[in-house]
């Protein structure tokens, strides 16, 4: 059997395996008949070993270079290099879609697997019913718009050569982060479906209490800690690989991956008002809806091609199909959120804006300001156009002076939240414990000015991460004082942790963007030029083959030491031309040069020469926050999610008792 | 209290006191200088930059002018740094340029229908800061007023369920946690029991 066929056949086999679970859990909800729903659980071992065997077999066709299926003849070749080929798959429209899915598939099968205990529970059903939904949605997609295995007939070329294809966009296949991002960001984007299917059963079943909120608590920290790294990785990506020097162009693709992550964010902070204080049901509910339908919005921006973009590597007719998704999923939400609304109403109040929960609520207005500001500007120029038919770039210099402002807010938030206690908080208490996060913001201004940083919004941005991060420092101190290696586990603890590698990304951001410099010098071979106290010598070109392409590499010499090579690399056979930058990163500054243009004979050069301080610490920066979302997620020692304190605290267990020892003093 | 532990405290609000004020002095003042000294001049290649990236390439997809290695970007470049060389002000030279290369400004206006964009942000922002103030006022009479009878009632039923279930294991455990006093302790940090005393055993 074809390559094509059995993988149409596991596609169908999917698409079956989902639409048959809708219309089991439903009958059997209609039916009140609690094995239908339990059993759909061998519908979603289907669906998996449906999606699996897809995606198995288009790597098989991808690998094996299996030219009669059209998805390979038109994004695979034999030329490209073995893991950029396997990730192929996901450079082009259907095979991301097919990636979605595996991915969707592995979540759910995780849920069934998680919470089989819990199989004949009302909620359950509504969830599955929910996961059915979604992936009936990207099983149809790959049915109709977008499907992966079409045959083609492949022919020779006219000069008697075998066929071959053109491989993949060559931006996609000159860097090893393109094997790692968009599968990270999958797992982010696709995460969020979990909680979202539970809220859905929430409303659904009307236990709009804090249950659906506990049972998905660890999947939202999950998701987000993968969307984190996700768009980290892009943001690498694209400062590695598009050669202009920049990480975050606010550009319509970089911007629909922010808005979940920005609602995310907002709603893994505002769970925890509602886990404490049984308030605000409506907003966390909202909350989730919104992340889940802000990534189908942003796929569907990012793949129909409706925002002009540089990441738009693919377009085609699935616009509608994710548009209409979208609306279904908006209205059915707010239709269950209004129908439910007398349970939503919760009881209790938030007894001082000076406390814990009064933070979290400034914290999640702020954050819900980010992603309307993010929203707007984003697709502001589709609502002039549709207005008075007028075009209008919505650019860095909106988003740049519009943010700034909500990023000093959060930072001094950031300070400010983990110190105060939940309920109220007296001045005596906040002065003694916020004097020495604000002494290292001191500090840091100082030691800033002494190094020459001048600019009062980099300066404000160093002095409010000292701040944040000297508050996040004593928490992590206190707990490993009191805990011992647990005080860096755990919720608050791991969150603290990301909080350090939120601020230094803050950081590195504000310091990048205040003091970039850059810089396109025309050069001959021998010349030397300076800029900000580094030197650069060309030293001439050469020409160097590789199988999907011939570089043109300009050698470069960086203060006098080792040589970069910066390049234009031609892809003949897509007819591609694109510019390899060359970076060199040390811990207090980076050296990103790049060609903008170069002489047919080797001797000119246009080089483009970036020189910005701290980047490396936005990596490193992502990296920490990630680190963080593990160790949050790692459990704490309680014994389960409800255990009342007072319970554990009376207790004569050898756990409780050990608890009671490190919490009373 | 002791006259001498009396004295003991005050001389520690003094010296808090005295912390802070060194917070606001050096802080303050390194900030100032910081600010008020604008460090090197900005030269002409960095506002050619600057022009550059606030404006986008005609011809490619979502690419600066400083970005884009097009040869209309190259050439809208080379004219930027032409003016810059003139002498010609930053704005002068951007609606120059949009003037030739229509919709292409970074910078949405802010006059007329694309003023929205940056007027619509502020509006929400002070509705939602203007709610925030109600809200918490609310709360404030609220906790002031004690509770009402709607509040008694709430929690004689309460107390009842809780007498007529409690001998039953619950459908759905994890529902119960809504009551704050049952909230775990580890993911309360420090604050959670008693902070204060944490607090000074570790700040001395």
């Amino acid at each position: 059997m074809s390559n094509a066929t059995l993988g149409s056949l596991f596609v169908a086999l999917g698409a079956a395996g989902a639409l048959a679970g809708v219309v089991v859990v439903v009958l059997g909800l209609l039916g009140r008949r609690r094995g239908w729903w339990r059993d759909s659980a061998m519908l979603v071992g289907v669906m998996m070993a449906a999606a699996a065997g897809a995606f198995l077999v288009m790597e098989r066709a991808l690998i094996t270079r299996d030219f009669t299926v059209s998805f390979v003849a038109s994004h695979g070749s034999s030329r490209t290099p073995t893991l950029f080929n396997f990730a192929t798959l996901w450079s082009a429209l259907e095979g991301s879609i097919l990636l979605w899915t595996l991915v969707l598939c592995g979540y759910v099968v995780a849920v069934v697997i998680k919470f089989r205990g819990r199989g004949d529970d009302p909620m359950m059903a509504w969830v599955m019913l929910t996961l059915f939904v979604v992936c009936s949605f990207f099983f149809l997609l790959m049915v109709g718009p977008a499907r992966p295995f079409v045959s083609f007939d492949p022919q020779p070329f006219a000069n008697g050569q075998p066929f071959d294809g053109p491989g993949p966009n060559p931006l996609l296949q000159n860097h090893i982060l393109m094997a790692f991002h968009p599968p990270i960001l999958y797992l982010g984007y696709v995460g969020f479906t979990v909680p979202f299917a539970f809220a859905m059963g929430a409303l659904a079943t009307g236990r709009v209490g804090e249950g659906w909120l506990l049972a998905t608590r660890r999947w939202t920290v999950m998701a987000w800690g993968f969307l984190t790294l996700g768009v980290m990785l892009g943001a690498w990506w694209s400062y590695e690989t598009l050669g202009w020097g920049g990480y975050w162009g606010w550009d319509p693709v970089e911007n629909v991956s922010l808005l979940p992550w920005l609602t995310g964010t907002a709603f893994i902070h505002s769970v925890m008002v509602q886990e404490r204080r049984g308030m605000l049901r409506v907003w966390n509910l909202s909350l989730v809806i919104a992340t889940f339908s802000l990534t189908i919005l942003g796929t569907f921006v990012t793949r129909s091609g409706v925002l002009e973009s540089v990441h738009a590597f693919v377009e085609s007719g699935i616009g509608p199909w994710f548009l209409t998704f979208f609306g279904l999923i908006v209205v059915v939400s707010l239709g269950l959120i209004a129908w439910r609304g007398d349970e939503l109403r919760a009881p209790g109040r938030i007894d001082s804006p000076l406390s814990r929960e009064g933070a979290f609520l400034m914290n999640n207005v702020v954050f819900a300001a980010f992603a309307f500001v993010v929203l707007l500007g984003t697709i502001f120029p589709l609502i002039v156009e549709a207005f008075d038919g007028r075009t209008l770039t919505v650019g860095s210099p909106y988003f740049e002076r519009m943010t700034m402002p909500i990023g000093f807010v959060l930072l001094f938030l950031m300070a400010m939240a983990p110190v105060l206690p939940w309920r109220k908080a007296s001045a005596g208490v906040l002065s003694e414990r916020l004097i020495w996060p604000a002494w290292a913001g001191v500090g840091v201004i100082l030691l800033s000015v002494l190094f020459g940083a001048r600019g009062w919004a980099p300066l404000l941005a160093f002095g409010l991460g000292g701040f944040a991060g000297g508050a996040a420092m004593r928490q992590i101190i206190l707990a490993t004082r009191r805990q011992g290696w647990r005080g860096v586990v755990g919720r608050t603890n791991g969150g603290m942790i990301v909080h350090l590698g939120v601020v230094l990304i803050a950081v590195a951001l504000a310091a990048s963007n205040a003091y970039v410099r850059q810089e396109i010098f025309e050069m001959t071979p021998g010349e030397t030029v300076e800029m900000s106290g580094h030197t650069f010598t060309f030293l001439g070109t050469e020409v160097v083959e590789f199988p999907n392409r011939v570089e043109r590499q300009a050698a470069v010499r960086v203060d006098g030491g080792q040589v970069y090579e910066p390049a234009i690399a031609v892809y003949d056979f897509a007819g591609r031309l694109i510019g390899i930058p060359s970076v060199r990163s040390t811990l207090t500054d980076d050296v990103a040069l790049s060609i903008t243009e170069l002489s047919d004979d080797g001797q000119t050069i246009f080089l483009r020469v970036t020189i910005q301080p701290l980047i490396v610490w936005l990596w490193i920066g992502g990296f920490v926050m990630a680190a963080g979302t593990l160790l949050a997620i790692v459990p704490g020692n309680r014994l389960s999610p409800t255990a009342p304190v007072s319970a554990r605290a009376d207790s004569a267990s050898g756990s409780g008792t050990r608890r009671s020892k490190q919490l009373v003093p | 209290m002791t006259r001498g532990a009396g004295s003991a405290m005050g001389s520690r609000i003094t010296r808090r006191l005295l912390a802070w004020l060194g917070v606001v002095v050096v802080g303050g003042s390194a900030f100032l200088f910081g600010a008020v000294d604008e460090g090197a001049p900005r030269t002409d290649a960095d506002r050619v930059h600057s022009l550059a990236q606030n404006f986008g390439c005609p011809v490619c997809d979502g690419q600066s002018v400083a970005e884009s290695d097009a040869v209309v970007a190259r050439n809208i470049r080379q004219q930027i740094a032409r003016r810059v060389d003139e002498g010609r002000s930053d704005e002068s030279i951007i609606a120059e340029l949009e003037a030739a290369f229509p919709g292409n400004d970074y910078t949405p206006a802010a006059s007329g229908l694309s003023s929205l964009v940056w007027i619509l942000p502020v509006v929400a922002g002070a509705g939602a800061l203007a709610g925030l103030v109600v809200v918490f006022r609310r709360w404030r009479r609220e906790i002031e007023a004690g509770a009402t009878p709607a509040d008694e009632r709430l929690v004689a039923d309460f107390l009842s369920e809780t007498d007529a279930t409690s001998a039953q294991p619950r459908a759905e455990p994890t529902e119960a946690s809504a009551d704050p006093t049952q909230a775990d302790p580890t993911q309360a940090g420090p604050t959670q029991t008693d902070p204060t005393q944490v607090d000074e055993r570790g700040d001395g």
